[in-house]
């Protein structure tokens, strides 16, 4: 990862659709690396299906757009999103996926650009970071 | 005779970004398009939804604009349009500070009895 700005450690345990829980790590993530932090994010049990690649980048179309005029609306995944954040650090976010909670999801096929990993990274992050702030629970 | 349904709406604000359009509300709305009367009850922090003036909230993220998050207002308003009723909790909106002047025009207020009744007069309840 580049130098520069603080490390700021997002452990993410919650599941989505759940709370708001994803949408505040989105915008968590969004602003750090706007303000030229670094940010490594590692995502725990059902947050694995975040950056799942069947998400695809836009969610399936809305039913109650159908039979309006015009273009149906586009609405972008997670999995999208977070595809772009990493596109937008260039280098300055790591996005984990906990690889054992990944298996038992069956959540295998991950977008580019995620990292697989076993959880003892989660303390070792912990222990890297300038901030760290572990988010919702499993 | 058709069966009317009844929606109970306890669980609130899950996963804004996740959901987007695909709220449950607009799930109430598509059931009654597809010929599922269904009116509305809300419950627990879900009494929220039913308040007036609403921001309509947009986010950033990365390279893209969210326009579309989730505005519980319109789609009330929506709901309402298709002939559903929409009630409120009492109780709820009375822990909350709610006014009854804050609802959304059409909106009723639902005591103890009233959601019993409510329940009784349906043939189909969901918990949500």
């Amino acid at each position: 990862m580049p130098d520069g700005g603080r490390l700021i450690f997002l452990g993410v345990l919650g599941a989505p659709y759940e709370s708001e829980l994803t949408t505040t790590l989105l915008r968590l993530v969004n602003e750090a690396i706007a303000q030229g932090h670094r940010v490594a994010v590692y995502t725990c049990g059902g947050a694995t299906e975040l950056t799942l690649k069947t998400l695809g980048d836009k969610k399936p179309a809305n039913f109650l757009e159908r039979g309006t005029p015009g273009q149906l609306t586009r609405y972008p995944t997670t999995a999208q999103l977070i595809r772009e954040l990493l596109e937008m650090a260039q280098g300055r976010l790591q996005w984990y996926v906990c690889r054992p909670c990944m298996e038992e999801r069956g959540a295998l096929s991950q977008i580019e650009g995620v990292i697989k990993h076993v959880p003892p990274k989660l303390r070792q992050l912990l222990g890297e970071a300038d901030v760290a702030l572990l988010m919702g629970v499993k | 005779m058709t069966p009317r349904y009844l929606a109970i709406v306890e669980r609130a604000y899950r996963g804004a970004v996740e959901e987007q359009y695909a709220h449950i509300i607009a799930a109430t709305i598509a059931f009654c398009r597809i010929g599922c009367a269904t009116d509305l009850l809300l419950r627990g922090n879900a009494v929220l939804y039913a308040i007036r003036e609403q921001p309509e909230v947009r986010l950033t993220i990365g390279a893209t604009r969210v326009e579309h998050l989730p505005h519980y207002e319109s789609a009330i308003g929506a709901l309402l349009q298709q002939g559903a009723s929409v009630h409120v909790y009492e109780t709820d909106c009375q822990r909350l500070g709610i006014d009854p002047e804050r609802l959304i025009s059409g909106v009723a207020i639902a005591d103890l009895g009233t959601v019993a009744r409510l329940i009784d007069s349906h043939d189909v309840v969901w918990h949500w």
